[in-house]
């Protein structure tokens, strides 16, 4: 599941390599160099660009956030929505219809003891026109199905990711900037959260507030995506504020930040306008190592049975309800458990992509 | 009782017929050397609600595993179809039928001598005041939690016993060992029945303990269970009832959510009993698992049998297309009807219109492709299984729609008559009908089943909120009053003996309200009830006295009473949407060389399957 | 070192008063409704529900129903998970028993598969350092990526297929009635686990050997190594290993930890009767004082990796000492 990032040092002297950079552009600059210098931003696009598989990577993350924006249009396309019934896609024994390019053996008719004639069709997989990637559930189109998938992927990877930004930003300057005993308690508080047995209070959060009516809190806690989203992000700051604190507390002392505090500027504007531009870069790296994390994280509570509510279309859920599936109808197990793979692939080579630019010495 | 076997039918659905078969082999009882021995590997997904406490357990399979193998009671059943008379009961315990006195209120029965207990009480006799306990135990709350101790009422001082002004039942006695008298308080012609069901099997004495060997186990006396059958819990011989209760070590046997072990019962007479022919050597179950994965094991003959499984679609295809497959596919009819509930205390389902509606608007036909199509069993047109009005009504359908797939027009029309359309177009305006809140089982086709009557309902403006529940969850949230479920899909209710009574009693009457079991509508309920499970409504109808009458009607009039009860419900109560005459189905292992239905429980008679290889 | 043994010590002990409280707060206090009536279930009598509400305290203040359930964190006997308020009345049988009837199946898994991944994934890791850019490189690399980006269910379902269904390589799922770990071990019926459980973390291992070791070697002591004239096996194995398997121990560690708390998604699907499914079901079923002892316990489990390792580290490394 979720582990500590493996490249704590590989990251600190990445920024300082990067720092070095500056310093010598800036003497370019300053000596009155004709040099075109490059900011840290642009020698990091550099690299980036020039790795393959991150640029890969990035295309299927843009693909997919397109696919995802797209999904009603294809809905409307193809005719069914994501939770449209059509039993006509089942055969009579209730089985799911396969896409409709799949090879299908022909129907045969075949007579068994006290059948009827008319009441026997074939033993294989009935295609299904019009089901581009087959029948799922009660007759529901699984394209459209793993399409909406993609936005709960999406909304997770972004939410509950966005929610452990902000909170580990937050916690990881003040940690990091006034040392101390903010420090202490923050780090504490990391510690704390790092060691809790993170999967089983997340299910059974998820489980307690999440299959009732009544919710948790008197309501104030109600079943459904947003909760997921928060238990996931609620877990995941601890990773963000580490990496934050290690690299405002090996900032600190630069000397712009102190030539900053003697024009008088106040510990907040350091902190916004100095420091965390230059922590920008580690930050989204491990932002973008997070997001398959967590889009991982809710594929398994799906799996287990307490994400996301029925409606919502969800790759874990489906791979629930379909895993055992294969025997007989393999593209329910296949197509989102490819979905599910392929993109945090793709965030992962995106992820890792950007790491490297940062830090070259780790480049494949 | 809670019907848990899901099921799929084919050929017998397909036939029309409520009692026809498919191929498979069937025995007629008759014990053959041949087919004995040999170790039978079950493999149940659930453990048993309540660890096998036979005061507290009313389920059908728990049911089976009673009567083919530990607890023998008074009377007790053959493990075959109906029609082979698998619905009637025959002495067990008891030596022959009862004595019952001329104005009905007096039973005598007489025990069969020899009839000795498991391990470790393996030299002492079953005597009659040993039923006299197990009818106390019954009758005690402390023990008797999720049974159906409603159905020893009659006898006179159980309540009182129950209610604890009494220090036994004033209407059992037991003249000598082999003698049980019974005295009732109005003439229960079923009665022979109701001493067919495990919570009446024998409870041995155990020093001067009140209730013998089940002294200090009220929450568990499963684990310590002494048996009276062919089987035996593994392990029951190192029992020791000479401690304290609370030193006592349950039965190696029974390791609750892993595993169950039934051995030969040694001190077991089969010269007492012509019911159970008690094939297998031993019967090894484990619980837990994956549905479809288990039903590839039993393919695979890996092992023998899933219990309380339902046969996905693709494997019921592969049997009944394959023609080497076929005899080892077996369908019947499980006595059992499969229903949608509705609560009648929660807007809108105050009102009998979008009740009407909604039985109008359901598609069974759907219900039942998702389960599996015809195989799974047979349209329910009411809530009455056929058998228990001698089939009166097996033509009766009032919200008939064309292939049963549901009728928008009639639904909506039905729904203009409503007092929440309150601009007869049709469609619920009010917003009650939004949101509602609706318990499914999580298990498959159940979520399925789901998202169809979502679809079916939403041209009517109700829209539903699903929580999807485990199994054991789901029922006790339908039954709770407290919980304010609107919807409960997934539940499925089979006779606990051939009466209309296993019926009309637990589900309709109020005596089956929360906190007892099964009223899921809350029929009959008294406005201060209403009030105190926190609802608005302030009355719910009554079957009570009808189901009253047809409880004391006799014979054919009997039948007739709960036909027209059924009618009565289907078109002046509307409790419900029943849609499936559920069918048994099961795939055997080619291991297995012999099966037969009992039809008492609705489950493969586990006592009559005959495994090769041991 | 013994002060900041001592330090380490209050840490765990804070952390496990932390885990408990939010444990009672999800699974008792959170969720609507009467804790006592939902965790006695089922049909159910006044009697038991009295019982249940008295065994737990809900009629005293919350900081005594807090110390009911606290107690049961405190391996002190007849204080640990103690029969009253931790009884499964799902399975009618007390935690404790079940707990560690179902310990060895989970810390089978956990000991199993942790051989499995360090024995790829190290390996791996350091053939992909040492041979930087090579294909032997670029092959670690991309199994390493597909390893961590595969779902773990998906991965076990696909194994389950491929070697049970349509090989028949592996048993079935599942253990033998009354078989013990050791005869299930020699059925083979730990292995599709074992290697589910072990792909992803192989992955993660190799990718942080593979990390650390070039980092490791591009630094100072590695140069003096080889100017030394030792030879580039030497400075490996001797110098840079050492630098970059110390992270790996402490990752172990902590992951070792974790396992023991149950692997839920792997237990429930391979159905191995651990304690992780127990967990999985018991949720399933609202048996919550199931599931806060095993919440309970595997915080403890985790808690004691942090300290073994947090203090071996400190064994190695003096510097930490004064962190």
């Amino acid at each position: 599941m979720t582990k500590s990032p493996e490249d704590l040092e590989a990251s600190r002297s990445a920024v300082q390599a990067s720092a070095e950079d500056t310093s010598a552009a800036e003497i370019d600059v300053a000596v009155g160099k004709d040099i075109i210098g490059k900011s840290p931003w642009e020698i990091f696009w550099r690299q980036f660009r020039r790795d393959r598989w991150a640029l890969a990577g990035g295309v299927m993350v843009v693909i997919m956030i397109l696919l995802a924006i797209t999904a009603p249009l294809f809905a409307r396309i193809v005719g069914h929505g994501p939770n449209e019934v059509n039993l006509k896609a089942l055969d009579q024994f209730g089985l799911q219809g396969a896409p409709s390019w799949w090879p299908c053996p022909p129907p045969q008719e075949i007579t068994f003891t006290g059948g009827t004639a008319e009441s026997l069709g074939q033993s294989g997989c009935t295609a299904v026109p019009g089901y581009v990637l087959g029948v799922e559930g009660p007759g529901r189109d699984q394209f459209i199905r793993i399409l909406y998938g993609a936005r709960t992927s999406l909304f997770i990877a972004f939410f509950a990711t966005g929610m452990a930004v902000i909170l580990g930003v937050v916690f990881g300057l003040m940690a990091g900037f006034f040392r101390g005993k903010v420090d202490t308690v923050i780090s504490r508080a990391t510690d704390v959260v790092l060691s809790l047995p993170i999967l089983l209070l997340a299910l059974g959060l998820a489980a307690a507030c999440g299959t009732t009516a009544e919710g948790c809190l008197g309501g104030l806690i109600k079943p459904g995506l947003i909760l997921v989203g928060l238990i996931i992000g609620l877990f995941s700051w601890p990773y963000i504020s580490r990496i934050i604190r290690g690299q405002v507390l090996s900032m600190r002392e630069k000397e712009f930040i102190e030539a900053s505090r003697s024009l008088g500027a106040t510990d907040f504007r350091i902190m916004a306008r100095e420091i965390l531009p230059n922590v920008a870069a580690p930050l989204i790296v491990y932002t973008t190592l997070i997001i398959p994390a967590n889009i991982l994280f809710e594929a398994g509570l799906s799996f287990l049975g307490v994400g996301v509510p029925d409606e919502v279309a969800s790759w874990g859920a489906m791979l629930a309800s379909s895993g055992s599936a294969f025997t007989y109808a393999p593209w329910l197990m296949i197509f989102p458990g490819l979905a599910l793979f392929m993109t945090t692939l793709a965030f992962n080579l995106v992820g890792d992509g950007m790491r490297d630019a940062l830090d070259p010495r780790t480049q494949v | 009782m809670v019907a848990v076997v899901a099921v799929l039918g084919i050929v017998a659905a397909a036939c029309g017929g409520n009692d026809s078969t498919s191929s498979s082999s069937t025995d007629t009882g008759s014990a053959s050397a041949d087919l004995s021995g040999g170790t039978l590997k079950f493999a149940q997904l659930a453990d048993f609600y309540s660890a096998l406490d036979p005061q507290k357990e009313y389920s059908a399979v728990t049911w089976e595993y009673y009567r083919c193998c530990l607890l023998r009671t008074l009377m007790s059943y053959k493990g075959v179809p109906t029609d082979q008379g698998g619905a009637e009961i025959f002495p067990d315990i008891a030596s022959a039928a009862p004595e019952i006195s001329a104005d009905g209120l007096t039973w005598s029965f007489t025990l069969k001598q020899g009839v000795m207990y498991g391990d470790p009480f393996g030299d002492v006799a079953v005597a009659a005041g040993d039923f006299i306990r197990a009818l106390e135990r019954t009758a005690d709350p402390a023990a008797n939690t999720g049974g159906y101790s409603f159905y020893y009422s009659p006898i006179k001082g159980f309540d009182d016993y129950a209610a604890g002004k009494a220090d036994t039942i004033s209407g059992m006695s037991a003249p000598d060992d082999s003698t049980l008298v019974i005295k009732l308080t109005e003439p229960t012609g079923d009665l022979g029945y109701r001493f067919a069901m495990g919570t009446t099997a024998p409870i041995p004495p155990n020093g001067d303990a009140k209730y013998g060997a089940a002294e200090g186990h009220e929450r568990n006396y499963g684990r310590f269970m002494v048996a009276t059958g062919p089987y035996q819990i593994q392990g029951a011989a190192d029992l020791d009832f000479s401690v304290d209760p609370k030193e006592q070590k349950p039965v190696a046997g029974y390791v609750p959510g892993r595993s169950l072990v039934l051995e030969r019962n040694p001190n077991y007479d089969p010269a007492t009993d012509d019911l159970r022919p008690a094939y297998p050597e031993s019967i090894e179950v484990t619980m837990g698992g994956d549905n479809n994965d288990l039903y590839n094991q039993v393919s695979a003959g890996e092992i023998d049998f899933v219990v309380d499984g339902a046969v996905p679609p693709n494997k019921i295809k592969e049997y009944t297309t394959d023609p080497d497959l076929q005899d080892r596919l077996n369908v019947y009819p499980s006595d059992a009807v499969r229903y949608v509930s509705f609560n009648l205390a929660m807007p809108p389902f105050d009102d009998i219109h979008v009740r009407k509606a909604i039985n109008w608007a359901l598609d069974k036909q759907g219900f039942r492709q998702v389960r599996g199509g015809e195989t799974t069993g047979q349209i329910a047109g009411h809530i009455f299984v056929n058998s228990l009005q001698n089939n009166l009504l097996a033509d009766y359908d009032p919200y008939a729609t064309p292939n049963s797939a549901g009728d928008q027009k009639k639904a909506m029309d039905e729904m203009k008559q409503s007092k929440y359309d309150s601009n007869g177009d049709g469609v619920c305006d009010d917003p009650s009908c939004e949101g509602m809140l609706t318990i499914t089982d999580r298990e498959d086709p159940y979520p399925d089943q789901a998202a169809i009557l979502k679809d079916n309902l939403a041209p009517l403006g109700i829209t539903m909120d699903v929580k999807e529940l485990e199994r054991g969850v789901m029922y006790n949230k339908c039954n709770d009053a407290n919980s304010h479920t609107a919807f409960c899909i997934g539940p499925a209710w089979g006779k606990d003996y051939a009466d209309g009574f296993t019926f009309g009693g637990p589900l309709f009457a109020s005596g089956g309200l929360w906190e007892s079991c099964c009223n899921y509508s809350l029929l009959g309920a008294t406005p201060d009830q209403l009030k105190g499970w926190g609802y608005d409504v302030t009355s719910t109808p009554s079957v009570d006295d009808k189901v009253a009458e047809c409880s004391a009607a006799q014979d054919e009039a009997r039948f007739q009473c709960w036909a027209d009860l059924d009618k009565q419900l289907m078109e002046e109560v509307v409790p419900w949407v029943p849609y499936l005459f559920d069918n048994s189905v099961d795939i055997l292992s080619p291991n297995v060389t012999n099966y037969s239905f009992d039809q008492f429980a609705g489950l493969a008679a586990f006592d009559h399957m005959a495994v090769s290889g041991g | 070192m013994g002060r900041y043994l001592i330090r380490r010590v209050l840490f765990m002990i804070l952390v496990l008063f932390i885990v408990s409280l939010l444990t009672f707060l999800i699974f008792v206090k959170l969720p609507a409704g009467d804790p006592a009536r939902r965790a006695v279930g089922k049909s159910t009598t006044p009697e038991q529900i009295e019982a249940a509400r008295e065994a737990f305290g809900l009629d005293k203040p919350l900081y005594v129903q807090y110390a009911r359930f606290a107690r049961g964190l405190v391996p002190f006997p007849g204080w640990f998970l103690d029969e009253k308020v931790y009884y499964s009345y799902g399975n009618f049988v007390s935690v404790k028993e079940e707990l560690f009837r179902r310990l060895p199946v989970t810390i089978t898994l956990a000991i199993g598969s942790a051989v499995i991944w360090l024995a790829m994934g190290i390996p791996i890791g350091i053939v992909s350092a040492v041979k930087k850019g090579s294909v032997w490189d670029r092959a670690g690399m991309l199994f390493a990526l597909i390893g961590v980006s595969m779902p773990v269910f998906w991965l076990g379902q696909l194994l389950l297929y491929v070697f049970w269904f349509k090989l028949r390589w592996a048993p079935k799922s599942g253990l033998d009635i009354g078989a013990s770990i050791w005869v299930s071990i020699a059925q083979g019926k730990f292995i599709l686990p074992w290697i589910t459980l072990a792909f992803t973390s192989a992955a993660f291992y190799a990718r942080m050997v593979r990390g650390n070791l070039i980092e490791t070697m591009g630094d100072d002591y590695i140069r003096t190594a080889r100017a030394k004239g030792l030879s580039e096996r030497r400075v490996i194995y001797k110098h840079g290993l050492r630098g970059a398997l110390t992270p790996v121990v402490t990752m172990l560690g902590l992951d070792i930890g974790a396992l023991l708390g149950g692997a839920f998604i792997t237990e429930t699907l391979f159905a191995m009767p651990g304690i992780g499914a127990w967990a999985v079901q018991s949720i399933g079923t609202n048996d919550f004082p199931v599931v806060m002892g095993v919440t309970i316990v595997g915080a403890l489990f985790i808690a004691a990796a942090n300290l073994i390792v947090d203090v071996t580290y400190a064994f190695l490394d003096p510097r930490v000492r004064y962190t």
